[in-house]
Formats: C-alpha cells, sequence, structure tokens
C-alpha cells in the first residue's frame, strides 16, 4: 500500500453506517476505495465457555441468543448434534415442524435484508414495504412458537409446539400472500432504474474469488457456486421434499437481491410440502439427561450460509466442549475483494449485501484479530490518528 | 417507478403499525408473559430451579420457600414444562416496566 496517496478513512467500530461495531480500515485514492483492512472482535461474549457450565437442555437457551434472526438453526444445528450423540431419532411430525419453522426464519430473515438493502440504496419506500410484508411471517412465528423473536421450538428430542389444522391453513394462505409479494419484490429488484442503477456492477466477486476466499451461503450462490447445504448433504427431511438451489451468476449485488428473493419462494414452496406430508403422530421423545462419551459434528443451512456445530461429550450432563462457526465469519472476508475498485458511496451497500451479523462472527477469529491489528496499526498509523 | 403503484396504494391504506398503548394487541396462544404462581399446589420439589437455564429460581423444600427473581428471567418457559403439578405457567401479561425492585420478586 503507497500511503502517500492514500487517504485512510476509519470506520467504526462505532458508526451511524454500521448497525453492529465493527471495524473497517478504509484506504481510499479519491473517492475510490483501494484498499480494505477488516479489523473483527468487537462483539465477545463468551458464549462458547458459557455453554460448558450449563446443561444441554439449558444450553439451548443461550444458544438461541446467538443471533437474534436465526435463533432457530442455531438450536436446530446444536439439537441434531446432541441428538446424533445420544443415537435417538426425532419423529417424523417433529422433524417437519422444525423444518417449517427454519424456512419460516429464512422468510423473514431475507424479507429484513431486503429491506435493508432498501434502505443503504437510499429508497426507503422498498424498506418499509418490505418490513411490513415482514410482519406477516413474524405473526406467524408468533402464534405458533409465542414469541417474535427467541422462538424457544426445538428441545432436544423434538418439537415443544404443535402445529394446529387451523394453524395449517392460516399458514398456507398466508404462503400464499408472500408468494405474490415476493414476485412483486422480483420485479422491483429486476426492472426498477433507481435500484439497478445502484445494484447492477457493484460489489463484484467473481466465482474464482469467492472460492478463494471460501464465501458460502447467497454470497456464494450469487457467483454461481452450487453450495446449497439442504440439498448437498439434506439434514432433517429435506430430501424428501422437492425444490430448486438457486444460482445466479451476474456477481454483484443485484444478483445477490435475486438469488435470495429467488430463494424465499422455494422456501413457501417448501412449507407448503411440508404441511402435505405431516402426520399425525408424538412430538417428542424422551432422552437421557446424561449424554454418552464422544464427539460429533452438525451443519445447517441457515439464512445467511453454513452453521456447523461441533459437540464433545465427556459423559456428563454438561458439554465439554462446543464449538460454534456462523456464516458471517466466511463471507466478511470476500468484502475485501468485493471492495476493491469501488465508489465510498457504495460501501454501505456492499457490506449489506453479504448480509452481515457480527454479533455472531465476534468470537472465533481472536487470533486472527490479534494479527489483522498487528498489521493494521503500525507506528505510522497511530502518528496518523495522533494528527 | 417499479413501486409507484405500492405508494398510490399506501396513500388510502389504513397505517399498517399499531397505536399501542391506545389498542393493546391480544396476545397469542401459548404467548410466554408474566407468570403464575399458584402457591397452593405447589410441592416444592425444585425441580423449576434445577431446569432453569439462568438460576433465577431459589426453592427451599423445608421452609416451604418458591421465589422467582423476573428481571434475570428469559422467559424461555422450561419451568412451565418440567412443573410436575401445573402450579406455574407464563401467563398473558407483558407489561411489567416498573421502578421499584420489589415489583419483580414473585414469591
Amino acid at each position: 500500500m503507497n500511503d502517500d496517496t492514500c487517504y485512510t478513512l476509519p470506520l467504526g467500530p462505532q458508526h451511524p453506517a454500521l448497525v453492529e461495531p465493527e471495524y473497517l480500515n478504509i484506504h481510499l485514492d479519491g473517492e475510490t476505495i483501494v484498499n480494505v483492512d477488516i479489523n473483527i472482535g468487537f462483539m465477545h461474549r463468551g458464549i462458547e465457555k458459557a455453554l460448558q457450565q450449563r446443561t444441554y437442555q439449558q444450553d439451548r437457551f443461550l444458544i438461541e441468543k446467538i443471533c437474534g434472526i436465526c435463533s432457530s438453526i442455531h438450536t436446530l444445528t446444536y439439537c441434531n448434534a446432541v441428538e446424533k450423540l445420544l443415537d435417538v431419532d426425532i419423529p417424523e411430525r417433529a422433524k417437519y415442524i422444525r423444518m417449517i419453522v427454519a424456512e419460516f426464519e429464512r422468510l423473514h430473515s431475507h424479507m429484513l435484508w431486503v429491506g435493508i438493502a432498501g434502505y443503504e440504496i437510499g429508497f426507503d419506500t422498498v424498506f418499509q414495504m418490505a418490513w411490513r410484508d415482514r410482519e406477516l411471517v413474524m405473526e406467524l412465528l408468533e402464534d405458533l412458537s409465542g414469541n417474535r423473536v427467541s422462538y424457544s421450538m426445538n428441545t432436544i428430542g423434538g418439537v415443544r409446539r404443535d402445529i394446529s389444522k387451523d394453524m395449517a391453513k392460516k399458514i398456507r394462505t398466508t404462503m400464499d400472500k408472500i408468494d405474490s409479494r415476493l414476485h412483486h419484490y422480483i420485479n422491483v429488484f429486476v426492472n426498477d432504474s433507481t435500484i439497478t442503477k445502484r445494484t447492477k456492477g457493484t460489489g463484484i466477486l467473481k466465482q474464482e474469488d469467492a472460492k478463494r476466499y471460501s464465501a458460502i451461503g447467497p454470497l456464494a450462490r450469487a457467483s454461481g457456486i452450487s453450495c446449497d447445504l439442504r440439498k448437498k448433504a439434506p439434514y432433517l427431511l429435506y430430501d424428501t421434499v422437492d425444490f430448486k438451489e438457486i444460482t445466479h451468476d451476474t456477481d454483484d449485488v443485484e444478483s445477490r437481491a435475486i438469488v435470495r428473493l429467488k430463494e424465499l419462494l422455494e422456501s413457501t414452496k417448501i412449507i407448503r410440502q411440508c404441511l402435505h406430508l405431516m402426520q399425525k403422530g408424538e412430538l417428542t421423545i424422551k432422552v437421557p439427561e446424561t449424554v454418552p462419551e464422544g464427539e460429533t459434528i452438525s451443519r445447517g443451512e441457515a439464512p445467511r450460509g453454513e452453521i456447523f456445530y461441533y459437540v464433545r461429550s465427556d459423559g456428563t450432563d454438561r458439554p465439554y466442549r462446543v464449538k460454534i462457526n456462523t456464516p458471517t465469519l466466511a463471507n466478511i472476508h470476500p468484502l475485501q475483494s468485493m471492495l476493491k475498485g469501488q465508489q465510498l458511496a457504495d460501501l454501505p451497500i456492499i457490506v449489506a449485501s453479504i448480509d452481515p451479523c457480527f454479533s455472531c462472527t465476534d468470537r472465533v477469529t481472536l487470533i486472527d484479530t490479534k494479527t489483522g491489528i498487528s498489521k493494521t496499526v503500525d507506528e505510522t498509523y497511530l502518528q496518523k490518528l495522533k494528527r | 417507478m417499479k413501486m409507484l403503484s405500492d405508494i398510490i396504494k399506501n396513500l388510502i391504506r389504513k397505517p399498517a403499525t399499531e397505536k399501542y398503548p391506545y389498542t393493546k394487541k391480544k396476545t397469542p396462544k401459548g404467548f410466554r408473559g408474566k407468570h403464575e404462581y399458584d402457591r397452593e399446589k405447589c410441592i416444592y420439589c425444585g425441580l423449576c430451579a434445577k431446569a432453569c437455564p439462568v438460576h433465577t429460581i431459589g426453592v427451599i423444600k423445608d421452609k416451604r420457600f418458591w421465589q422467582l427473581d423476573m428481571s434475570r428471567c428469559i422467559f424461555c418457559g422450561r419451568c412451565e414444562d418440567v412443573c410436575p403439578t401445573k402450579c406455574l405457567r407464563l401467563g398473558n401479561d407483558f407489561e411489567m416496566a416498573s421502578d421499584k425492585k420489589e415489583d419483580f420478586i414473585i414469591k
């Protein structure tokens, strides 16, 4: 980096353009971004240690609070891992209910993203409308689980609440409503010139770059890489339902919006099929408090990408080690490639286009963060700050 | 200009938001709100205290003592799940703000 011609703009950790604390050090040549240093690690909460001090059943509620948006997929993946250790097979109806809640979560998470994308490009009407339509899903979740954010639906050995006949009918009618709205938003994001002028050609992440940086989730799928775990390594009963994996290959912010929106049409399809395939039956099976010795991994496709859990048991009622890997940790590094050569004004929408969730990201990269800081905060940098 | 039809429709549509606190929304079935505790039915077995992920319930069987600190509660409903006599359930009340600490203690 040639420091003489570059202007360095530190963005964050606290900044109005970022919702969560994150530190981007942006090297600028005029208005053009030359390079970006990403520093993470401002939201360390010590969750992995806290998990070791609670029982398996109690851990569920802490895991749920890792992320407010993807709270269900976190517990789902964790419960899958513990059930693997216990060597139990949960009832079929519970599996379908888990899938329905997971798809609801994808629906409301991506709708929230559509709103944020509109907000970041200064199109507040999209923001307001998308969030209004998101309420349809939120209300379903509230009716189903009793809560809007922490659903607490999954338990080790099944699910806690059932879907009644009236509820299933309500879900079906709401899904029709959401489908029509989604078609409208796809039309808006593809054809509206106000949006396409900001999204087409911005934040390009080429397929080879996406592979090099190990991007996952909708970000990778928008660069033409097929990586949907629901297809690649089906968990629960995803292999019994019929849906398509959405990929798009224009590599820009628009592509990411299209992938997310079209994915939702598949989600509503999955929910309808689950309701159809669901048979009457038990919701939970009884599981012992203590878990036999062993270790296992479990993976799940969260709205933002792949979630990974490693659980090790030492034969007691508390886990010996739980290791969590979340999607934003993988998706934040491609930002370096995406931001290079872009205008500074496009930074918010490009950062938002990876759908970042920093509170999930910040903890496992403590070592990375240290090396990152030693690279960025050198003497010249500090002297610059002093001036 | 694809959003124009939405914008015009919104001019005549009624607001999507609810005017809380003037109109109160009905809580859904199975809502997890303020605890309802029935002292008569309680057998002081202590299962709820054992199950609680945030350790907010205290039980002493000999002294027939049961106490819950609502300010620490995360409203997961696990105490309700494990209660053998169903003396504890999460009700529909969600307006729990108070400036007195004693108001958060349920006995």
